[in-house]
């Protein structure tokens, strides 16, 4: 089965330090997601860059490609062993979880993994290896939907030591916690703010150690299906429309009035424009019924795109009703993308696009695969 | 209710967005509450007459390239009567 996941992170500087000693970081890919968690030794700006340097190291490895063990390899290799305590200065886990559902972990010297299914604990197979002269466990598991995994760095687990708790919080505590409070429900971000919020309760705040928490959670991956444009032969307009109502998905989208007429005219349902003009610059939102939105089409589509580009030159995504911006939103959220786009042209339009210099529907439409695919996600495209 | 209002259809489809139907949607929003109360406002995404938008139906009169001014004409000239 695919599947996806949602990534929550958050984390806690030991009380008067600047920076934070362990780094996170996740690596997407297009069939997979890798998600490091680093604990250099001691806190602060050493313990930060060491960390840093094992992770980034990690995630160059990754992209070209290289299997786990290799990544785990080179970076064990290269980390340096402190002299006066005879230990690596970073400890490491990276969890790689394949969109197939399957899962490799190897951790070395961090907290064990935390796996709950229907709100259980449950028991992850580990092998216990020596990698590049480290001694580590392997995993090799599955993920299904609404799993919930938690990663933690070892400030987690002491939280409290020597005050609150003698020994720290630790894992049982916390996984009381996590039962208690249903954890297994919420999404990913609510957990993870919840467990660093338990941590600094307990450093009662003042925290000890650094201190961070991942938590993933696996779902169904979100596809969205997107009409626009009547297809350049009305006979057409039938199969176009049936294949669109019929394929399973998380959101449909229509943009264009003449696509919206189609379906319209086709479906029996009615189209209800909007009277919101949110922003002057983009022709009001309508709405059909089981469509979960619709838009007018070329203005929309290339104000979309520009939203999206701007968020990948490292911008946020601006949440806005208009509907460029909720089309981007959809689009930024959605696993998969299906176009279903036809080619008739309205003659009016042209003269005044190229005025304009507006892209045309099939420009923009394949400037918005590329950026969508830039952006991780699986595009397909029909023509008709 | 609604048969005795003035039945107004405003394009907001690509073109006549383009050709300015939001400045006939600003001016109707500004129009006054009494004068709102008697019309029945709708949009359209298209009208079938792109090449001289903004298309916008007052009754049962279609105007072409519509501005403000000749919408704020139509509509006093029915209202008044
Ligand atoms: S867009 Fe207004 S008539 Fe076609």
């Amino acid at each position: 089965m695919k599947i996806r996941v949602d990534i929550g992170i958050a984390s806690l500087s030991k009380k008067e330090e600047e920076v934070c000693g362990d780094t996170s970081r996740i690596i997407e890919g297009k069939d997979s997601v890798t998600i490091i968690l680093s604990d250099g030794l001691g806190s602060g700006i050493k313990a930060s860059i060491l960390s840093i340097l094992s992770t980034q190291i990690a995630a160059g490895l990754l992209k070209r490609k290289l299997g786990l063990e290799q990544v785990f390899a080179t970076i064990a290799d290269t980390l340096p062993i402190c002299k006066v305590r005879d230990i690596a200065y970073s400890t490491l886990s990276i969890l790689k979880i394949n969109y197939d559902g399957t899962a490799h972990l190897i951790e070395y010297d961090n907290p064990a993994l935390i796996l709950v299914r229907d709100n259980q604990l449950l028991k992850i197979n580990k092998q216990q290896r020596m990698i590049a002269g480290k001694e580590v466990f392997e995993s090799f598991f599955r993920i299904d939907v609404d799993d919930l995994l938690i990663l933690v760095s070892d400030g987690v687990i002491n939280a409290g030591v020597g005050g609150l708790f003698k020994l720290g919080l630790g894992r049982e505590r916390l996984l009381e916690n996590i039962f208690k409070r249903d954890l297994n429900s919420e999404s990913a971000q609510a957990v993870t703010d919840k467990i660093i919020a338990l941590t600094d309760a307990c450093y009662l705040g003042k925290a000890g150690d650094d201190s961070t928490s991942i938590a993933i959670k696996g779902r169904i991956p979100r596809k969205v299906v997107l009409l626009t444009g009547p297809p350049a032969d009305q006979k057409l307009d039938k199969i176009v429309v049936e294949n669109f109502t019929g394929i399973q998905s998380w959101k449909k989208i229509v943009c264009g009035g003449a696509t919206g007429n189609m379906l319209s005219r086709q479906t029996g349902r009615e189209i209800e424009i909007s009277l919101e003009y949110t922003d002057p610059s983009v022709p009001p939102v309508a709405s059909i019924a089981g469509i979960d939105l619709v838009t007018e089409g070329i203005l929309t589509l290339n104000k979309a795109l520009e939203r999206l580009q701007h968020y990948m030159e490292g911008n946020g995504l601006k949440k806005a009703d208009d509907g460029a911006s909720q089309l981007a939103q959809n689009l930024y959220l959605a696993d998969e993308i299906t176009f279903l786009m036809g080619t008739s042209t309205n003659p009016a339009h042209k003269e005044m696009m190229e005025s304009l210099q507006l892209k045309p529907r099939p420009v923009v439409v394949g400037h918005l695969v590329n950026v969508l695919r830039d952006m991780g996600k699986e595009v397909n495209i029909e023509t008709y | 209710m609604n048969d005795q209002k003035l039945k107004i259809e405003v394009c907001v489809g690509t073109s006549c967005h383009l050709m300015g139907s939001n400045l006939i949607i600003e001016y109707l929003e500004r129009l006054s509450e009494k004068v709102k109360a008697q019309l029945d406002i709708k949009y359209i995404s298209c009208m079938n007459n792109c090449s001289q938008g903004p298309q916008v139906k007052v009754g049962d009169c279609q105007l072409a390239n519509a501005t403000p001014e000749l919408l704020n004409d139509r509509i006093e000239r029915i209202l008044l009567q």
